[in-house]
């Protein structure tokens, strides 16, 4: 791959238009992202903006490898990590310290690594054994943001793949993920954040817009502000679009 | 995942993890009163006989229940990191593996008490237990798959179980199925594994080579259909759960 930490070329994904009783109506698709040329070089931290339905999701489950292309591809060189989803509903009988073990498995984490993910949890995520020992449900979603960023963020990850997610962090924890992930960006990785945050769109290098699945081709200069115009036409995205 | 599973059976409950144990024995006290004391099947030992054919049955009705929706109950799993998804499902027949081993356990115990144990013979159930974990792993692969795109089957799927149940010589003898509905006799794959167990517990006998050739050869072809199939269909989950 070069120079490049990820690349994606003509890159299409599609999704069957479903009826309101969940059934696909037969050869009906929408495409969530159409056509996305990227190139990501190592130690670049990229924003991506765009309205609800603009493809930002989507184009991150397919960095992460849980979509796959319908046409096209995208390359990622190294190991990505992702926050797509926070799950909080997932798991939520079991203890938090049974969660963090799961989710550190997912990231590559071993089992018997448990010591080392509560470490982190206590020093990076300041989640203290109360917290650990309780059962997921009682847990807020902030809290469980600290838990999965504490594990993502040291999970020795070359690619780091993180929706809009850490909006809901509290500025100080917010900060101290992106001083890490800045951290992990001087190594060699790379970082792709989908944000309407002009904060944390300050701290990436380039900010990419979305526009109903196509990516533009201009880049607009990080700073407050940058996400301040979403595109008028995104509602023509069809609802059953689930990006 | 498989202990994530079991440890999931035993949160917020009072009887845990003892409770997929208990469900046999249960049953097994039901089927007892009703076919034998009142009914009044005409089977030597019957409690043995039958016992010897719900270990086997109870792993698959109550595997099968919950490994339908094993996909879509973890949606937010599937949609937010690749990996094998075929281990979701394997998850949970793995899991209701552990508990079929335990109860075996226990009824070897008893079997040993009144003196009806062929300890010789254990080894061979062997092929049954493997037989039985690749069907059932088979059947709940495709049903995750089902239960992703269509919510009919969960619906559906505890009155199928009711169905089979009756078709199988569980409650009944092999010699009654054989009369009435001779084609699942020499069909249906769980007839021949229920065959087994019971030809090692409750008849003290081993089945011919070909017999558990046959029922091995049926069972992996089975599984690795279903998994090809699984494996084939997985790529677009995250899409659809």
């Amino acid at each position: 791959m070069g120079g490049t930490r990820v690349s994606s070329h003509d890159l299409w994904v599609g999704y069957r238009i479903k009826s309101a009783r969940g059934l696909p109506i037969r050869g009906q698709h929408s495409w969530a992202l159409r056509g996305v040329e990227l190139s990501i070089a190592p130690g670049e931290i990229v924003g991506i903006v765009g309205g609800n339905g603009s493809g930002k999701t989507t184009l991150l489950r397919t960095m992460v490898g849980v979509l796959t292309p319908s046409k096209g591809r995208l390359d990622v060189d190294g190991k990505v990590g992702g926050l797509v989803e926070l799950r909080p509903d997932a798991d939520r009988d079991l203890s938090v310290r049974e969660r963090m073990v799961m989710s550190g498995v997912l990231l590559g984490f071993r089992r018997r690594d448990s010591k080392l993910l509560a470490a982190l949890a206590h020093e990076f995520g300041e989640l203290d054994d109360a917290v650990l020992n309780a059962p997921v449900y009682t847990l807020s979603t902030g809290m469980l943001l600290r838990l999965e960023m504490s594990l993502l963020l040291n999970a020795a990850c070359d690619v780091l793949a993180i929706d809009e997610l850490l909006m809901g962090a509290d500025a100080d924890f917010r900060n101290r993920c992106l001083d890490r992930i800045g951290v992990i960006c001087a190594g060699g990785g790379s970082a792709v954040l989908s944000s309407h945050d002009p904060l944390l769109l300050s701290r990436c290098d380039r900010v990419l817009r979305l526009e109903e699945g196509l990516l533009r081709t201009e880049e607009l200069s990080p700073g407050p502000g940058s996400d301040q115009a979403p595109p008028t036409d995104v509602a023509n995205v069809p609802p059953e679009t689930s990006t | 995942m498989v202990i994530r599973q079991v440890k999931l059976i035993a949160k917020r409950t009072i009887f845990g993890v003892f409770l997929p144990i208990a469900i046999p024995v249960i049953l097994f006290l039901l089927y007892t009163f009703v076919f034998h004391t009142i009914f009044k099947v005409k089977v030597r030992d019957y409690p043995i006989y039958l016992f010897a054919g719900l270990l086997p049955w109870t792993y698959l009705s109550q595997t099968l229940s919950v490994a339908a929706t094993s996909v879509s109950r973890e949606a937010e799993l599937v949609r937010r990191v690749r990996f094998p998804y075929v281990f979701l499902p394997m998850a949970s027949t793995a899991s209701g593996l552990v508990f079929l081993l335990i109860t075996l356990i226990g009824f070897v115990i008893v079997l040993a008490a009144t003196g009806h144990l062929f300890v010789t013979l254990l080894p061979f159930l062997v092929f049954p237990i493997v037989a039985l974990y690749l069907f059932v792993t088979g059947v709940s692969l495709v049903l995750a798959l089902i239960d992703v795109h269509n919510r009919d089957l969960r619906q559906l799927l505890g009155n199928i179980i009711t169905i089979w149940f009756f078709a199988v010589p569980v409650v009944y003898s092999q010699t009654t199925l054989s009369q009435h509905l001779g084609f699942i006799a020499n069909d249906d794959p769980v007839t021949f594994i229920v065959g087994e167990f019971r030809e090692v517990l409750y008849w003290g006998a081993v089945v011919g080579v070909g017999h558990t050739v046959i029922m091995m050869s049926i069972c992996t072809g089975f599984f690795l259909a279903c998994l090809l199939l699984f494996r084939r269909a997985e790529r677009g989950l995250a899409k659809d759960v």
